[in-house]
């Protein structure tokens, strides 16, 4: 099964589900990508029968995230406030939002495999998945504030989950872009890999997450990557 | 000194009875640093430590903890207060695996994947940062310079309004990860439209 949609595609192969981010070269996420990514997960990512997940983009980046521009006018145009409290939200936003969270409590493997930038609303939609399997050279980091923003699609929750909240603080207020091997250190990332090989290891662990249990949950999810390096790295 | 920023340097719970008391002049501070000089957080009555949580939680307060002692896993319980932390060469960590408490707060302040095995034993200041157990280092002779830096760093072009939202969200997101609770209301969608807006009449200037 393929769909293809103007900013991503969807294929089911082999029992594996993949969701790539599809606007080269930088895989920018405009409205149009922020719309159907919310229609692309609930459609089809949530009632998968696939076993596992695999997120990534095509070409060298995962995504240099969201266009500010059109985001700011986009979010200017369909906000309202009422003394000084918003009383109506752009719909696609909360939708987004809404779907970012349903994929990360999916209840099979979902994987990002992140090579290039992976950055803002990118690295949003990467934390929203259960692990990050990155390549050596990626550039990560949530840069909403150097744009008078902060990262509006669960990134402050799920970087202080992942990192820590003090990191994550830090990292928020600076919107800083780190490279892959300090992401691994913060705890970031999950996976170290060589270049162009994470949508190989990607495979490679849903199969053999899939070999090894019939019990995966997100609670777990170490038990079975921690089985994983040592079967493929050790 | 950078008049945002006020420092208390703790020696005794005594030195903290001011922000307790809620008589510290905050003034147009928006940065406010403690230099813990003696581990002397547990010291303080619970009613002490939500008078001081309340202060230090505020989102229009940058709230700083520099750790120039040595301590024990209980700090980690009470650090939650504090945006982020710093460590001095006096500073060093009685680790304890057998703190349940403490290992949690730890790790989800710090280093959520970090492993720091089942040995107790003391940590200091290098391998606090080597674990990533602070955000950084304070050299003590330039103690005060070190930290205007870092703070400029960190702020740097920054607004208000950003800061308040990041800091928002920290807290309620603390509140669920920490403790339990159930986030009523992600404060992220207002926080994040009201930014937008700003930063669109900004560009139109």
């Amino acid at each position: 099964m393929r769909h293809e949609f103007e900013t991503i595609i969807y294929e089911e192969s082999e029992g594996i589900a993949y969701l790539c981010i599809n606007m080269p070269p930088a895989n920018k996420m405009k409205s149009q990508f922020l719309m159907e990514i919310s229609m692309v997960i609930k459609e089809y990512a949530l009632t998968t029968n696939a076993s596992g997940i695999i997120i990534y983009g095509s070409g060298r980046h995962f995504s240099s995230g969201a266009d500010v521009g059109e985001l700011l006018e986009f979010i200017s145009s369909h906000t309202i406030v009422e003394d000084g409290a918003v009383t109506h939200y752009p719909e696609w936003y909360l939708d987004c939002k809404e779907s970012f969270m349903q994929l990360f409590h999916m209840k099979i493997p979902v994987i990002s495999a992140i090579g290039g930038f992976c950055i803002g609303s990118g690295f949003e939609l990467a934390l929203s998945s259960h692990i990050r399997i990155c390549e050596s050279g990626a550039r990560l980091g949530l840069p909403e504030s150097t744009f008078g923003l902060l990262p509006g699609v669960n990134g402050t929750f799920r970087l202080s989950e992942e990192a820590g909240f003090f990191h994550a603080y830090e990292l928020i207020v600076k919107g800083s872009l780190i490279d892959s091997r300090e992401a691994k250190q913060m705890g970031m990332i999950d996976l170290l890999v060589q270049r162009k090989s994470s949508l190989d290891y990607a495979r490679k662990l849903i199969a053999f997450i899939n070999e090894h249990c019939s019990d995966y949950s997100f609670a777990n999810r170490f038990h079975f990557l921690d089985g994983f390096k040592e079967y493929y790295f050790s | 000194m950078d008049k945002h920023l006020l420092i208390c340097q703790i020696k005794t719970v005594r030195d903290l009875a001011p922000l307790v008391s809620g008589t510290t002049e905050i003034g147009e501070r928006n940065t406010i640093v403690l230099h813990l000089k003696k581990d002397c957080f547990n010291a303080m009555e619970d009613t002490e430590f939500e008078q001081v949580k309340r202060i230090l939680f505020d989102p229009n307060i940058i709230a700083i903890l520099i750790i120039d002692c040595e301590f024990s896993m209980s700090l980690y319980e009470k650090m939650y207060v504090f945006d982020l932390c710093f460590v001095s060469n006096g500073g060093a960590l009685q680790f304890d695996p057998k703190h349940e408490n403490g290992l949690r707060f730890l790790h989800l302040l710090f280093s959520p994947k970090t492993s720091l095995g089942k040995e107790a034993r003391i940590l200091d200041y290098q391998e606090l940062q080597n674990y990533g157990f602070a955000n950084a280092f304070l050299r003590k002779e330039s103690l005060i310079e070190d930290l205007e830096s870092e703070i400029r760093s960190l702020t740097m072009d920054r607004t208000r309004e950003q800061l308040y939202g990041i800091k928002s969200c920290m807290n309620a997101y603390k509140d669920c990860c920490l403790f339990g609770k159930t986030l009523i209301t992600d404060p992220e969608p207002s926080c994040f439209c009201q930014l937008a807006l700003l930063k669109t009449e900004e560009d139109k200037k």
